[in-house]
């Protein structure tokens, strides 16, 4: 059985073993390796990815349940002269360490504040308890998350 | 993986030896060397519908949807809590209530205790046909092969709220969860009272000489961690995360923080 999906907008027919999982796949099949393997249980968040435009563990999704869905991985968003609010802000507020967790981090926090445009910081704190930090670098991150709908008001 | 798409289709796989697959946070985890039937293209399992005072629930909401629909529904707070806070936001956008339940290896399911105070039904669908029967029942007899299809919760009279205990604040099991679900006349007496413990056992359980040694009274708060320690018959379970004398020990002070907020004056 074929599964016809698409990644970063390009399409994806995949024949293989349909129990695979989808971070298997990014990472061994197509090389996009910024979702990142570690705890394979769905605690860490290092492995989120968007199925239409929603964060998931790429870790706990079998290729089989992906058929006509849409992935974005950390590849897929911005580009390097184009950040996104909350990769910039990371790169602003020099948030990234070893850089284990930052691609899930970026993909649960653009999604989190598309939805929550003005969060507190005990709400951005909750939102992130799917993404471990295992530099435990949290309160600049907070900070980075934080500086973002003040800035992009000051700029309108 | 197979997609049925009957209920029907999905028994004739199982009774083939294949997984039941709902969100897959927990099938995935095991041997990947068993087929898996999923359910998402049966219609109606992702039902959330009111019907007079009850609610009717597919095994197919997620953790997500449900604590988004139940937001606005102040008597089934235990339910919205223990689905608003369990694992991670990711994970729960995947896991199911069905899944929840149905495994049965998963000694910390939030949802479980929640449902066991507001007196959840579950529906099962089995070769013989379709049958509703008490949450408490299923758990303490698990049926042969079935598809647990919905959960029906009956109209709500009183408070409830779902406390835990955690290492961190979130996005692991907790070390041990309490529902409580409360009814008492404005002079604080107690009129009908339902507690539940996930997380100590290996399944979650009602806790029916607590809910018995309170209905009639007024309770002093300050008594109460003693009344609970008293009439704890709970043998806790040791894991990786905490040994089985510390999850019974700590149910008392679940029991006093659940029972403040229920009769604190805004509490749920």
């Amino acid at each position: 059985m074929t599964i016809s999906l698409t990644i970063n907008g390009d399409p994806l027919e995949y024949s293989g073993d349909p129990r695979r999982t989808l971070l298997s796949v990014l990472r061994n099949d197509l090389r996009l390796t910024g979702a990142k393997e570690v705890c394979g249980e769905g605690f860490c968040g290092a492995c989120t990815v968007h199925v239409d435009g929603a964060p998931k563990v790429a870790c706990l999704i079998p290729m089989g349940t992906l058929s006509g869905r849409s992935i974005t991985t950390i590849e897929g968003l911005g580009a390097p002269d184009m950040l996104n609010a909350v990769q910039q802000a990371f790169v602003d507020h020099d948030v990234v360490q070893c850089g284990m967790c930052f691609p899930g981090m970026v993909l649960s926090m653009s999604h989190f504040l598309a939805e929550t445009p003005h969060p507190t910081r005990d709400e951005i704190k909750r939102a992130m308890t799917g993404n471990l930090c295992r530099c435990t670098g949290y309160e600049r991150i907070v900070d980075a998350l934080a500086s973002i709908a003040p800035a992009q008001e000051a700029l309108s | 993986m197979i997609h049925a798409s009957s209920l029907q289709e999905a028994l004739d796989h199982q009774a083939s030896g294949a997984v039941l697959f709902a969100g897959g946070t927990w099938a995935m985890r095991g041997p990947m060397d068993r087929p898996f039937v999923t359910l998402s293209g049966i219609p109606g399992l992702d039902l959330i519908e009111g019907q007079g005072g009850q609610l009717i629930l597919g095994a197919l909401v997620t953790h997500e949807a449900l604590a988004r629909a139940l937001s606005t529904d102040p008597g089934r707070a235990a339910l919205a809590l223990a689905a608003g806070k369990s694992a991670t936001p990711a994970v729960r956008r995947m896991a199911t209530l069905g899944g929840n339940i149905c495994t049965a290896d998963f000694a910390s399911p939030d949802l479980v205790p929640a449902l066991l105070v507001l007196g959840a039904c579950v529906t099962i669908v089995t070769a013989q046909g379709v049958e509703d029967l008490p949450l408490a029942d299923y758990l303490a007899t698990p049926p042969g092969p079935h598809v647990l299809t919905h959960v029906k919760l009956p109209a709500v009279t009183g408070r409830s709220t779902h406390v835990r205990l955690m290492q961190r604040q979130a996005g692991e099991y907790p070390l041990a969860a309490l529902s409580m679900a409360l009814k008492a006349d404005p002079d604080g007496t107690i009129r009908d009272l339902r507690i539940a413990v996930g997380a100590v056992e290996a399944r979650p359980r009602r806790w029916p000489a607590l809910e018995a040694a309170l209905i009639g009274c007024t309770p002093d708060p300050a008594a109460l961690r003693g009344i609970a320690r008293d009439l704890s018959d709970f043998i806790g379970r040791d894991a990786v995360d905490a040994p089985g004398w510390y999850r019974t020990r700590v149910l008392p002070g679940l029991v006093a923080r659940a029972f403040a907020t229920l009769t604190a004056p805004e509490g749920r």
